[in-house]
C-alpha cells in the first residue's frame, strides 16, 4: 500500500496564526468552533481542503482578523495568502489524481470530424456536434457528459454523414483540371460602359462638342461630368468613382475594390467533398505602396447574404502592375452537414479575393476606417490580372470508398445488394470500430432493421442509411473503448512472443494499481493514432497490431516518425498547440479593427496558424524545446512577415521558416501575435494575462484562479488615462492581490513593447477613442507614455526589456521542457497529469536533458512511457 | 470517508460531498404514481416556477441599494431607473450566498445546485441536481413537458461565468436545453405534421434507440468496471430518450394548443448568430406561452450575457466589463447593461401581470400564480457572496413585494431561498442542498 498523498501547509502560517488568530481561535477559546491550533497542518482529503479553503477565503475577503484587532502588515499577509493559495492549488491537483487511471472517453468533436474524414473520405462541418467540455485539453474524458439531446444529435448527424458519404463514394473521381479561370483585362462590362461615357465626356471637355453632340443625355452629362456638381459634392457612388479612377487599368486587369457593386474578383466552381483545390492569383501593387499589399481569400458564406465571407487564406503581393506576381493557396472546402450533394447550388463554391481588411466588402465606411494605415496610398492599391482554380486533388481512397467499390454499390440493384448487405455492414462495422468485429447479435438487429425498411418499399440506398448511422452512433465508435483483457487473450498471447517491455518502466509493481492493465494491441494502435492524428488507425497500424509488432519500441518509433511526417499529423499540431497555449482566448478578445488597423482578416487568420506552424517545425526538425522561449527563426506567411517587419526576409506563399536578424525581438512563442493578442483586456495590453500565460506555459507553474470576494481595485481618479504599468502597480497595493500578482505581473511587463495586436511600439498610446479616426480630432483625450519594459521573474531575476526577459527565461529551459512534456502526456493520455506521474516525468526529463530536450524525441518518450500503454 | 470502493466513491460523487436530504425521485415520476402532492393541489391553480440568470453581476453603485425597506422610499441606484413603475411588484433580497461555491468563475453553473463545482476526486468539475429539477420531479407530472430548460448558445460562454445551462441532472451533467426559439415554439405548439407522421417517427426513433441500447449493453460486457460506469451516461441518455418518447406517445392524443403567437424566425431573432435582446424577449414570450398553455410549469433560462452586449453594440466582453476597475468608460458600459437587464425584467413583469391565467378559476393572471427568480451567481466582479436576488410573482407565501429585504445573517445559504420556492410551489421538500431554514422569516 502506498502512503497516502498529502499536501503540507507552509510553516509561514505559524507566526501569523500566533500573532493574529490564536487570541480567538486557539484550542482553548475556539471561537465559532474554529480551533486553528488543533487543525492538522496537512491536506489529505476534501474535508481538509475545505477547512483550509475557508481560512483562505476569510483572509482574502479581509474579514479576518477583525478590524478592531491587530492587523497584519501588507507583506506579511501577502506571504501567507500566497503560500496558502499555492498549497490549495496543489491539494486541488492531488485530490483530482486518478491514480493514473484513464477514464473511458468519447471522441471529441475534432476527433469525430477527422475520423469521419479518414474513414468515409468526406469533409463536413462539425458545428452541430455536441460541444466538448472546457478542461485543459479536449481529450480529457473525465469531464465529459452526455445529454439525451446530444445523443439524438449524434444520430441525426451520423445520418447526414452516411447519406453524404454514400453519395460521394458512388461518384467516380474526376481528373484534376482547370475548373475556372478569370482574366480581368478588358472583361469588366460596367467599366466598358463607363469608359464609353468618359470618352464622350472627353469629347466635350477637350473636343469642344456639346454634350448632345457627344451623344450624352442631360442626365448622363450631369452624372459623369468630371467637374460637375456630382463629382464635386461627392454624390458619386463609390462604384462610379472606382471606374473613374481605374479607367487606365481596364486593358490590363482590375483593381480590387472596396465597393460591393463593382464586379468582383472571384471564382465559382463545383467541389467534391473528398477533394482539395489549388487557387492561384496573379496580381501586383501600385508603385510606392508599402503596407497595403495584402489580399485575403474569402469563401462566400451563403447564409447571411452577400457581404459575409470567411477568410480561408491570404497572399502578400510582391509584384507590381507591370510585373505582377503569381500566388497559390490550397483550399479545402467544408460542407454543411445538411448539404445535399445533388443540389447544384449548394455544391458550388464561391471563392473571391479582397484587399486584406476586416469586415465585409461593400461599405465605404470600412475603407475610411482602414485608410489611416497608409494615409498616402491611393484608394485602390491591388491589381488583379487573373485568378484560377485547379482540382480536384484527392488523397488516397478512404476505407469506405474502397468498401463501396468492392460491393459495387454504385451499380447494384436492390436485389444484388440485399444479398450482400450483411457482409457490407459487417465490414463497415469493423472499420468503424477500429478493427474490432461487430458483435453478431448486433449485426442481426441491424439487418432486421434494414429488411424492415426494405419491406416498407425503400430502395437499398435509403434503407442502408440508418443502419450505417447506427454504427456511427454505437458506443464502440463514439467511445475509445479499451476492452478488458479477458476478451483479448489472442492478441495478448501473440505479442508475448516478441519484445514487449518498454524501456521507460519506472513504477514498481506495487505502485501499479491492480486495475491498470496493459492495453491490447488494437487499443494501443488506437491511442497512438488518436494522439498523433486525432483519428482512427490506418491499415498499417492495424496490420502491425494484428501481427503483435506494434509493442516493440523500435517499430513504435518508426511508426511515430511515419505518422508525424504524414499530413494527418496536422490535427495533432493544431489540436495540441492551440490548447496548450490557450489560443481559445484569442477568439474571444474584444479588439476592434477600427482602432487596431493591423487587425485584418488575413492577420487574424495567420496569427492563429503561426503557433501551430511553429510547433510543426519544432517537431519535424526535432529542435530543442528552448525554441519556445527564443528562436533564431520565425514561421510566418507574407502577411505576418510584414507585420513583424521581416518582409525582406520572406518570399513565396504560405508559412515558411524564416531566419531573423539577431537583434529582432521576435522568435519563440511569447512574441507571436496570437500570444500577445490573447494577453489583452478590452483594448489594452494586459501584462497580468501575458505574465500568467508565460508563468503557466513556459515556467510550468500555472497561477491559481483569482479568489472570490476580493473587491475590484479602484485607482485614484487623479490620472484618467493611466499607463498599463501604473495599473499593474496598483495590484501591489493590496496584500490579497500582491500575494499572487507579484509572481506574474512583472513577467508580463517585459512584453510591453508589443501592442494589443502584437505590433512593435516604443510608446504606449492610451485613449478613450473607440476608433482610430477619432484621433484626428485633437480634442479626443489621449496620452502617450514611453514604454518601460523592465520587469522581473518570480525567482527575482530582473530584466530590462523583451531580450532580457527571454534571456532570463532561457536559464529555465528545463521548466518549459517539463511543461511541454506534461502537456503532451496529458493530451495523449486524456487525463490530468498528477503526482502519480512524477517518476515518469523525472526520468524523461533527465534523459531528454542530455540533448537539450528535442521535441520529437519528447513525443516518442511520451508514447514509450509506462503510462501510455496502460489503461 | 472510505473512498476505496467504487460504489461509495460514486455515491460520494453523486452527493457532491454534502447531504441532499431529498430522496432521489427519478427524472420523471411514472404517470401511474403521480405524486400525492399533486392531489393536494387539486382544485387550486397550479404554481409556475421560473429561474432566470443574468450571468454576471452589477456594480455596487449601480444596482445594490444601501438601505433596506420600501423600494419606493429608499434611495435606489441608477440601474433601477427602468423599473420604477414595477417597484411594487418585485422584491430585492440581500445576503444570500452560495457558500459551497468556491469558484468565483462559473457562477451560473452552481447557482441552482448549490454544489461545490470544483475539487472532487476524479473530476475537474462536479455538479449535482439543481432545484428546478427537484421541482420538476414533484410538479411536472401533469404537463406535456416535465420542465423546460432554455440555454444560451455556446458562443455566449467562456466569459468567466460558466456553461450554457442552469439545470443539472442528479449526476451533475447539464440537462438538455434549447437555445433556438423556433425549436421551443415547435415543442409547445407542434410542427406542421400529422398525428400519423408523428407516430411513425416515434416508432422509428424507438426502434433505433432500442438497437443502440442493445449495442451499448453488449459493450459494457467487455469493459472493466470503471469504464462500464462511464458508459452509464450513454445508457441514461437512451433511457431519457425512451421516456421522452413514451411521454410523447401518452400525449399524442392530446392536441397541441393553438398558438397565439407567430413562429419566431430564428434567422431574424438570432441576428448574425448571437442571442441578444431580441432573443431574450422572444424566449420570455415563449415562457409565458408555455405557462399559458400549461405545457410545463417549471422553467429555467440562462440568459445570454455576451449576446446581449453585442446586440447593444458594445464590443467589450462580459469578462472585460466585470473587471471595471477604475475605468470610467467600463463603468458606463456596466450601467448600460444593468439598465438593460432591469428594462427586460420590468417588461417581463408587465407581461406576467397582463396575461390571464387560463388555469385560474378565479380569473387571476400568470403573475398571481408564479414564483420568479431573476439573478445569478455573481454579485459583481469576482464576488459570489450576497448574490443578486430579484423576486416577482404572487406565488411566494407571505411575501409582500415592493421591499428591499435583508436576511439578518450574512451569507445565508442561497439554498434556503430555493427551499422556500419549492415549498411554496407545492413540492414536498424539507430542505434543498445545504439549506438550514426557509426564507419565510425574512418576509416578516
Amino acid at each position: 500500500m502506498v502512503a497516502k498523498a498529502k499536501v503540507s501547509i507552509p510553516d509561514s502560517i505559524e507566526p501569523f496564526f500566533e500573532n493574529y488568530c490564536f487570541d480567538c481561535h486557539d484550542s482553548d477559546t475556539a471561537k465559532a468552533d474554529l480551533d486553528l491550533e488543533g487543525l492538522t497542518r496537512s491536506i489529505v482529503d476534501v474535508a481538509d481542503a475545505q477547512n483550509w479553503q475557508d481560512i483562505l477565503d476569510q483572509l482574502n475577503s479581509g474579514e479576518m482578523p477583525p478590524k478592531k484587532k491587530a492587523q497584519p502588515g501588507k507583506d506579511e499577509l501577502a506571504k501567507v495568502v500566497g503560500d496558502l493559495t499555492e498549497s490549495l492549488r496543489s491539494a486541488q491537483q492531488m485530490l483530482r489524481d486518478s491514480g493514473g487511471e484513464i477514464a473511458l472517453r468519447r471522441l471529441n468533436r475534432r476527433e469525430y470530424m477527422t475520423t469521419i474524414k479518414d474513414l468515409m473520405g468526406i469533409r463536413i462541418s462539425g458545428e452541430k456536434l455536441p460541444d466538448d467540455p472546457s478542461g485543459r485539453f479536449d481529450t480529457i474524458g473525465q469531464n465529459q457528459s452526455l445529454t439525451a439531446m446530444q445523443l439524438e444529435t449524434y444520430f441525426k448527424f451520423a445520418q447526414e454523414v452516411a447519406k453524404t458519404a454514400l453519395h460521394w463514394a458512388c461518384e467516380p473521381r474526376q481528373e484534376a483540371k482547370l475548373l475556372d479561370r478569370k482574366e480581368f483585362a478588358n472583361t469588366e462590362t460596367r467599366s466598358k460602359q463607363i469608359y464609353e461615357f468618359m470618352e464622350k465626356v472627353r469629347l466635350v471637355k477637350e473636343g469642344g462638342k456639346t454634350p448632345a453632340e457627344a451623344g450624352l443625355t442631360q442626365e448622363e452629362w450631369k452624372k459623369y461630368d468630371t467637374d460637375g456638381p456630382n463629382a464635386k459634392n461627392g454624390v458619386w457612388k463609390g462604384q462610379e468613382q472606382y471606374y473613374q479612377r481605374n479607367m487606365h487599368i481596364h486593358n490590363k486587369g482590375r483593381m480590387l475594390s472596396h465597393d460591393l457593386l463593382v464586379e468582383h474578383v472571384g471564382l465559382f466552381f463545383r467541389t467534391d467533398a473528398r477533394a482539395q483545390y489549388r487557387i492561384r492569383f496573379c496580381g501586383g501593387v501600385v508603385e510606392g505602396v508599402k503596407l497595403r499589399r495584402g489580399v485575403r481569400l474569402m469563401e462566400h458564406n451563403g447564409r447571411f447574404g452577400g457581404k459575409h465571407g470567411r477568410a480561408v487564406g491570404s497572399f502578400w503581393i510582391r509584384g507590381s502592375i507591370d510585373h505582377p506576381s503569381v500566388h497559390e493557396a490550397q483550399y479545402h472546402p467544408v460542407f454543411a452537414p445538411d448539404f445535399r450533394p445533388d443540389h447544384w447550388h449548394q455544391s458550388r463554391k464561391h471563392v473571391f479575393a479582397l484587399e486584406d481588411k476586416r469586415g465585409g466588402p461593400g461599405f465605404e465606411q470600412f475603407y475610411h476606417h482602414y485608410k489611416p494605415i497608409e494615409p498616402n496610398a491611393p484608394k485602390d492599391t491591388i491589381f488583379a490580372k487573373w485568378m484560377e482554380v485547379e482540382g480536384p486533388f484527392y488523397g488516397p481512397k478512404s476505407p469506405f470508398e474502397k468498401l463501396v467499390e468492392k460491393y459495387q454499390v454504385a451499380n447494384a440493384t436492390d436485389e444484388n445488394f440485399d444479398s450482400s448487405a450483411e457482409d457490407f455492414l459487417a465490414e463497415f462495422g469493423k472499420m468503424a470500430f477500429r478493427n474490432r468485429t461487430i458483435p453478431k447479435e448486433y449485426l442481426e438487429k441491424l439487418m432486421a432493421y434494414y429488411r424492415q425498411q426494405r419491406h416498407s418499399e425503400l430502395g437499398f440506398r435509403e434503407a442502408i442509411i440508418n443502419p450505417l448511422a447506427m454504427i456511427l452512433t454505437s458506443t464502440r465508435f463514439l467511445y475509445l473503448c479499451e476492452p478488458d483483457d479477458i476478451q483479448n487473450q489472442l492478441t495478448e498471447f501473440r505479442s508475448k512472443g516478441g519484445e514487449t517491455t518498454f524501456p521507460n518502466q519506472v513504477a514498481s509493481k506495487e505502485q501499479l494499481n491492480k486495475k491498470q492493465k496493459t492495453l491490447d494491441a488494437y487499443s494501443l494502435a488506437s491511442r497512438l493514432s488518436y494522439f498523433l492524428w486525432s483519428s482512427t488507425p490506418d491499415e498499417e497500424l492495424n496490420r502491425l497490431a494484428e501481427a503483435g509488432d506494434l509493442q516493440k519500441p523500435k517499430v513504435m518509433e518508426q511508426q511515430i516518425d511515419r505518422m508525424l511526417k504524414s499530413p494527418k499529423a496536422k490535427s495533432f499540431f493544431h489540436g495540441f498547440m492551440t490548447q496548450w497555449t490557450h489560443l481559445k482566448r484569442f477568439d474571444s478578445v474584444g479588439l476592434d479593427s477600427k482602432l487596431f488597423l493591423h487587425r485584418t482578416d488575413g492577420m487574424i487568420h495567420a496569427s492563429k496558424r503561426e503557433p501551430v506552424e511553429f510547433f510543426k517545425v519544432l517537431v519535424r526538425e526535432n529542435l530543442s524545446t528552448s525554441n519556445l522561449i527564443d528562436s533564431d527563426f520565425v514561421v510566418v506567411n507574407g502577411v505576418l512577415a510584414s507585420k513583424y517587419g521581416l518582409s525582406e526576409h520572406y518570399e513565396g506563399d504560405g508559412f515558411k521558416k524564416v531566419s531573423i536578424p539577431s537583434n529582432s525581438p521576435r522568435g519563440g512563442l511569447i512574441t507571436q501575435a496570437a500570444f500577445l493578442s490573447s494577453g489583452t483586456m478590452g483594448s489594452r495590453t494586459s501584462p497580468v494575462i501575458r505574465g500568467s500565460l508565460v508563468k503557466e506555459i513556459l515556467l510550468n507553474d500555472p497561477p491559481p484562479p483569482p479568489p472570490p470576494n476580493v473587491p475590484e481595485l479602484i485607482a485614484s481618479a487623479a490620472e484618467p488615462l493611466p499607463s498599463v504599468r501604473d495599473l499593474v502597480e496598483l495590484h501591489q497595493q493590496k496584500a490579497q492581490c500582491a500575494s499572487c500578482h507579484a509572481r506574474f505581473d512583472f513577467i508580463g511587463l517585459g512584453l510591453e513593447n508589443f501592442d494589443a495586436v502584437g505590433i512593435w511600439r516604443n510608446q504606449e498610446l492610451v485613449t478613450d477613442a473607440q476608433q482610430f479616426l477619432h484621433l484626428n480630432n485633437p480634442r479626443t483625450p489621449r496620452k502617450l507614455y514611453p514604454v518601460d519594459a523592465s520587469g522581473e521573474l518570480p525567482n527575482g531575476e530582473k530584466f530590462k526589456d523583451v531580450h532580457g526577459l527571454k534571456a532570463a527565461l532561457m536559464k529555465q529551459e528545463r521548466q518549459v521542457a517539463a511543461s511541454l512534456f506534461e502537456g503532451l502526456l496529458c493530451y495523449a493520455l486524456g487525463r490530468d497529469v498528477s503526482f502519480t506521474d512524477r517518476p515518469i516525468i523525472e526520468k524523461a526529463m533527465h534523459e531528454l536533458g542530455k540533448e537539450k530536450y528535442p521535441v520529437r524525441d519528447m513525443i516518442k518518450k511520451v508514447v514509450l512511457s509506462e503510462a501510455f500503454s496502460r489503461s | 470517508m472510505n473512498l476505496s470502493t467504487s460504489s461509495s466513491r460514486r455515491s460520494f460523487l453523486r452527493n457532491g460531498g454534502k447531504a441532499i436530504t431529498l430522496p432521489f425521485l427519478g427524472s420523471l415520476l411514472p404517470s401511474a404514481v403521480r405524486a400525492s402532492t399533486e392531489k393536494t393541489l387539486a382544485g387550486s391553480t397550479p404554481k409556475r416556477l421560473l429561474w432566470m440568470s443574468m450571468g454576471h453581476g452589477h456594480m455596487e453603485k449601480h444596482f445594490y441599494p444601501e438601505e433596506s425597506g420600501s423600494l419606493a422610499d429608499i434611495a435606489l441606484p441608477p440601474g433601477w431607473d427602468p423599473i420604477k413603475k414595477n417597484l411594487g411588484h418585485t422584491t430585492l433580497v440581500s445576503n444570500f450566498s452560495n457558500m459551497q461555491n468556491k469558484q468565483p468563475h462559473e457562477g451560473s453553473e452552481a447557482v441552482l445546485t448549490c454544489a461545490n463545482v470544483i475539487g472532487f476526486p476524479g473530476k475537474a468539475r462536479h455538479n449535482s441536481i439543481s432545484c428546478d429539477q427537484v421541482a420538476a420531479a414533484h410538479l411536472g407530472g401533469d404537463t406535456r413537458y416535465q420542465s423546460l430548460q432554455l440555454n444560451c448558445p455556446k458562443s455566449d460562454t467562456g466569459n468567466g461565468h460558466g456553461g450554457v445551462a442552469m439545470s443539472y441532472r442528479e449526476d451533475g451533467s447539464p440537462m438538455t436545453g434549447f437555445d433556438s426559439p423556433l425549436e421551443v415554439y415547435q415543442r409547445l405548439f407542434g410542427g406542421n405534421v400529422s398525428k400519423e407522421e408523428v407516430l411513425h417517427t416515434l416508432k422509428q426513433r424507438k426502434s433505433i434507440f432500442d438497437i443502440l441500447e442493445f449495442e451499448s449493453s453488449s459493450t459494457k460486457r467487455i469493459l472493466d468496471r470503471d469504464d462500464r460506469e462511464k458508459l452509464e451516461e450513454f445508457t441514461t441518455s437512451i433511457r431519457d430518450i425512451e421516456r421522452t418518447i413514451s411521454r410523447e406517445e401518452e400525449w399524442l392524443d392530446v392536441p397541441y394548443p393553438k398558438a397565439e403567437m407567430k413562429a419566431p424566425n430564428d434567422k431574424q431573432v438570432l441576428a448574425s448568430g448571437s442571442h441578444g435582446e431580441k432573443a431574450i424577449r422572444t424566449m420570455q414570450q415563449l415562457i409565458l406561452a408555455a405557462w399559458k398553455t400549461d405545457s410545463t410549469r417549471v422553467v429555467t433560462y440562462r440568459m445570454p450575457d455576451a449576446g446581449l452586449l453585442k446586440s447593444m453594440d458594445i464590443s467589450s466582453t462580459p469578462h472585460t466589463l466585470s473587471h471595471y476597475g477604475s475605468n470610467a468608460s467600463l463603468h458606463e458600459l456596466n450601467l448600460r447593461r444593468t439598465r438593460k437587464w432591469m428594462e427586460l425584467y420590468s417588461d417581463f413583469i408587465d407581461q406576467l401581470r397582463s396575461t390571464k391565467d387560463p388555469m385560474d378559476p378565479s380569473g387571476g393572471t400568470l403573475f398571481d400564480n408564479s414564483l420568479v427568480y431573476c439573478g445569478g451567481g455573481l454579485r459583481t466582479a469576482h464576488r459570489n457572496t450576497s448574490v443578486p436576488c430579484l423576486l416577482t410573482g404572487g406565488g411566494f407565501k407571505g411575501l409582500t413585494h415592493g421591499q428591499h429585504r435583508v436576511a439578518p445573517k450574512e451569507n445565508t445559504p442561497l439554498a434556503n431561498l430555493w427551499t422556500t420556492m419549492l415549498q411554496d410551489a407545492g413540492a414536498r421538500v424539507d430542505r434543498f442542498a445545504d439549506a438550514d431554514a426557509t426564507a419565510h422569516s425574512i418576509w416578516g
